[in-house]
């Protein structure tokens, strides 16, 4: 894909255009532009960060939104010979261009990798430069807290290199915690007042299961907080490359669980994308149904959970019960109720039952009803106004600078949704609304949340009118999808094709890609890399709340102990997503 | 290290009527105390992952565990007597599990909710736990990537019975370790 | 913007008088619970309740429950040890040692084919994967264990049982009744054609199989390594 010299003409205008604004740059010359999926920057340590505020600041470029940084560790990759052996690969989007890149800083020293740290340029880089140093071993001169985030602090070795064996574990016991430096006196005096360090969590009623914040307390008030994740690190990117590309669909429905099937149409489509496929315009339908299904029943569980944690308990059980109702329509077409594992790499895993539009509109109609109970016990509540409204104000440039995408970009007032920026699956053909809000607190995003649901609704009802009745859900090339069981069952060349995907995995051309979606919590990147055998090369999830728990701990500074609680409701922090 | 200090040692109970040449009355009352803590297990949710969400299911209207005496779901280890841990329980978390389960008072019973609990299910991986069993001794294992709610019912009623036939929250296992580890 | 709602100007910052003095609010939030209990009250068979165990949920013919390994009508599981579940498993939870089966037209039979239930996820690949269409799923959940070695579940567990079915009946399968699919034919059907005896000569005369290229091999072999891919 990137050979060696590349010569102007044959690139795309949006690498063309790049390539010229990187002309007029401090690193002209010493950075390259390529053209793959998006425009991609080759670019060396030492010029990293006078590019990166270039990107940044320049009317030109504006890629103000930070999306991802990962590692690449090309050991053991076959195919063309890479210049090293470490790569760390960074996604940009811009908005006002509504344009993303990619830059790709190539780490000549193999022992100690080191790039230069962003954070300065975009503050949404801090926590993916720790989790680049976690798994991989690069080091961020620069980096204002370089410590392990996901993997354990008695862990030993980085994960994600190709050299580290995949169950390889260390033992880890309480007293091995890394407390922060500020944090290791626990009573601070101040005058006549005191202040305390305590620990909320990670095994507290509100800060769903997994999370661990470290707070320093002057009374009731957060003087000072820092956040530990990690606590679910399930490893999701090592499984992807044991496994072939249709083997992690069952681990990526484990991602984002509360909404399962969207993370599973996220990763498809990067996968069909490399290959070049396309897939039936019913198959399209039905995953934009199920995926809006999806983010409904994703929104439920989060404003129940919200609304549990300040006290409103009965929403919950109302909420609940839109999400069994959704179970019952997932479940009649694939088996399973939470953890679907319905998409494939082509399409889907088998067709729709016959009743899936009266199931459908059956949804429809009982899915408002109770949200418009929602909306009568909590939406002029002075208890819930006064939890919610002015509590965790995240303004538009905060916004930004921390990465934040989804709902709690939009309630921020950007009106950024991929569906509409970049639209996939139908969406450009459906009229809807995208819901933003200007304040910015808990309670523009629960609103935003709830007329997102509603959006929803309107978008499966407009979906549901142009579904063919009938038609393959499914790509019809058996290099990619398994072929129908008859003709497997009398046949030999479906046999042998067959035999051969189920043995080996799908051949997927050599190369990178990285596709995102909207998901319930935000963009829902996948970047894949493969060197043409039947399984990823390198996976990574380009997680949405990682970005939005990394701006936690500044939400809470200032405000008090039981604005955190609501504020870290309104995240929709999945572990699952957070911590792979 | 050993996982079982002095600090947590575990009492090891004979099952009733093994010594029982009982007192009609002693092992009536033995009954009825079982059977009434078998129909009022408060479950600890340590939801952790997937199965969690599976669990507030069964909290919910759809299936309501409250049928089962378990009207309140404690989040105080220290008030509940039924530890479900529900999700992947990675190394990281392990000693937080631990620490938990410690801080239960006796009686208490462990349920490992789905197959990442019980076996580390399909992350056979460098920073997840095997298994709960390699730290707190379990109960009842529930198989389900999740667990359908009425599989965790069934589960539950499974409990019950172990519990009405006198094993006081104990599994064969630490029973055979207490038994050759305490004087 | 068109196509952009603003869902904030509904909802200033400064409650009105009615909302400060909460106690309509609270009327009205009673009158949308109380509704609830009074219409299930009145219709208590229409309250979202399943009373597990004494009521069961109707699945859809499509669950993902517990595996069952299907038979011929010869009463020998149709299973040919191919490995391919074993393969397609993302979670290796089969293990599967084959053996030769006496009968020609059968040729490959599981010794032994064990699924452990504790490192099953329940996503139905194996079905997918199976070229005999041996291996179905029911809507079997209910499975609860006190040891993790009750948890696998060998042959004898797994295979068919007509009880079993009628009590909780047929899951995800590779094909369903009426879908237009032809099922695979019954082996046991079929005459048995005795072979010209070449296996039984090969074995006593103890004759050297040809030397056979090893051929591209499964994924991760470590003899891949050091090969220049070829597509």
């Amino acid at each position: 894909m990137s050979s060696g010299v590349v010569e102007t003409a044959t690139l795309s205008p949006a690498a063309e255009k790049l390539a010229e604004r990187i002309e007029s740059s401090p690193v002209a010359g010493r950075a390259r532009v390529v053209d793959l999926d998006i425009p991609t920057i080759e670019v060396g340590p030492g010029n990293w960060v006078a590019l990166a505020r270039f990107l940044r600041d320049d009317p030109g470029c504006q890629y103000d939104l930070f999306l991802d940084l990962c590692g690449v560790d090309n050991l053991r990759r076959r195919g063309a010979d890479r210049a090293s052996r470490f790569e760390a690969v960074i996604h940009l989007h811009s908005l006002s261009r509504n344009e993303h890149a990619r830059v790709r800083v190539v780490l000549p020293d193999d022992e100690k990798p080191s790039l230069p740290s962003v954070e300065s340029v975009w503050p949404a880089a801090d926590w993916f430069e720790r989790e680049a140093y976690d798994l991989y071993g690069f080091d961020f001169p620069g980096h204002p807290n370089l410590h392990r985030i996901l993997c354990h602090d008695a862990f030993v070795g980085h994960a994600l290199r190709k050299d580290y064996a995949p169950g390889q574990r260390w033992f880890y016991a309480e007293e091995d915690l890394r407390v922060p430096e500020w944090a290791k006196d626990t009573e601070e005096k101040a005058g006549n007042f005191e202040t305390q360090t305590i620990s909320i969590g990670p095994s507290h009623p509100a800060t769903h299961g997994i999370i661990h914040l470290i707070a320093r307390l002057d009374g009731e008030k957060i003087v000072r907080a820092e956040t530990i994740i990690g606590y679910l690190h399930r490893c999701f990117e090592k499984m992807a490359e044991k496994h072939h590309w249709n083997q992690v669909i069952p681990y990526t429905d484990r991602l984002n669980y509360v909404s399962a099937m969207n993370n599973g149409v996220g990763y498809v489509r990067t996968v069909e994308k490399m290959l070049g496929i396309e897939i039936p315009d019913r198959g399209q339908l039905v995953r934009t149904i199920l995926s809006e299904f999806s983010r409904i029943m994703d929104h439920c569980v989060c404003i129940g959970a919200n609304l549990v944690d300040i006290g409103a308990l009965t929403n919950f059980v109302y909420l609940y019960q839109n999400r069994e109702n959704i179970y019952d329509l997932l479940e009649a077409c694939c088996g399973a109720r939470l953890t679907v594992s319905y998409v494939r790499v082509g399409g889907l895993a088998i067709d729709v039952p016959d009743d899936f539009v009266p199931r459908c509109r059956k949804l429809l109609e009982t899915i408002p009803a109770l949200l418009d109970d929602i909306e009568k016990l909590v939406n002029n509540n002075r208890i819930v106004r006064n939890r919610l409204a002015g509590t965790g104000i995240v303004t538009r440039e905060q916004a930004v600078a921390w990465g934040l995408t989804g709902p709690m970009l939009r309630a921020s007032g950007v009106a950024y949704d991929v569906r509409r920026a970049r639209p996939y699956d139908f969406y450009d053909k459906f009229d809807w609304d995208i819901p933003i809000a200007r304040d910015g607190d808990n309670f523009a995003r629960y609103l935003v949340r709830m007329e997102e649901m509603r959006q929803s609704l309107k978008i499966i009802r407009q979906a549901l009118e142009i579904l063919p009745a009938k038609g393959p859900v499914s790509s019809d090339d058996w290099h990619v999808v398994l072929p129908p069981k008859d003709a497997v069952y009398h046949d030999m060349e479906s046999l042998i094709y067959h035999f051969k995907l189920v043995m080996e995995g799908i051949r997927v051309p050599a190369g990178e890609r990285y596709e995102w979606i909207e998901a319930g919590n935000g963009e829902l990147g996948f970047y894949a890399v493969s060197d043409g055998r039947g399984g990823p090369y390198r996976l990574k999830v380009r997680p949405p709340c990682f970005a939005a728990m990394a701006a936690f701990e500044k939400m809470v500074v200032g405000g008090t102990v039981s604005d955190a609680v609501a504020t870290l409701g309104t995240l929709n922090v999945i572990a699952g997503e957070l911590d792979r | 290290m050993a996982l079982f200090s002095k600090k947590s040692t575990l009492p090891a109970h004979p099952p009733a009527g093994a010594t029982g040449e009982g007192e009609f009355l002693v092992t009536k009352l033995e009954e009825m105390v079982s059977w009434a803590r078998s129909n009022s297990l408060w479950p600890f949710p340590f939801a952790t992952a997937c199965c969690g969400i599976e669990f507030m299911s069964v909290a919910a209207a759809h299936y309501d565990i409250a049928r089962f005496g378990s009207e309140v779901v404690r989040f105080s280890p220290r008030q509940a007597d039924l530890l479900i841990v529900a999700g992947t329980v990675t190394d990281k978390m392990a000693p937080i599990l631990r620490r938990i389960y410690d801080q239960m008072p006796e009686p208490k019973w462990v349920i490992s909710m789905g197959v990442c609990a019980s076996s580390g299910g399909f992350y056979r991986a460098y920073h997840v736990t095997q298994g709960i069993d390699e730290i707190i001794p379990v109960d009842v294992y529930v198989p389900g990537c999740p667990p359908t709610p009425e599989e965790l019912i069934y589960a539950i009623l499974q409990l019950q019975k172990k519990i009405q036939s006198g094993e006081k929250s104990r599994d064969s296992r630490s029973a055979r370790f207490a038994a050759e580890q305490l004087p | 913007m068109s196509g952009v709602i603003d869902v904030s100007g509904k909802y200033p910052e400064k409650l009105t008088f009615l909302q400060r003095l909460y106690i309509p609010e609270i009327l009205r939030g009673m009158s949308v619970t109380i509704r609830h209990l009074i219409r299930n009250l009145a219709n208590m068979k229409g309250m979202p309740t399943i009373l597990y165990p004494e009521v069961r949920r109707n699945y859809s013919g499509r669950f993902r429950g517990k595996h069952i390994l299907k038979t011929r009508e010869d009463g020998t599981l149709k299973c040919v040890a191919c490995y391919m579940c074993q393969q397609a498993c993302p979670a290796e939870c089969i293990t599967i040692v084959a053996g030769e089966h006496p009968k020609i037209a059968y040729e490959k039979y599981p010794v032994v084919f064990d699924i452990d239930m504790m490192r099953c996820v329940f996503c139905g690949f194996c079905v997918d994967a199976c070229p005999k269409d041996a291996i179905w799923m029911t809507r079997n959940y209910e499975m609860a264990f006190f040891t993790r070695e009750d948890a696998v579940y060998s042959i004898d567990r797994l295979r068919e049982s007509p009880e079993e079915i009628a009590k909780h009946g047929y899951g995800y399968r590779p094909y369903y009744p009426g879908d237009g699919t032809t099922p695979p034919a019954d082996a046991a059907l079929l005459p048995v054609v005795p072979g010209s005896g070449e296996r039984e000569q090969l074995r006593e005369n103890r004759v050297p199989l040809p030397d056979r290229d090893p051929g591209p091999g499964p994924l991760n072999a470590p003899s891949q390594a050091e090969r220049p891919f070829s597509a």
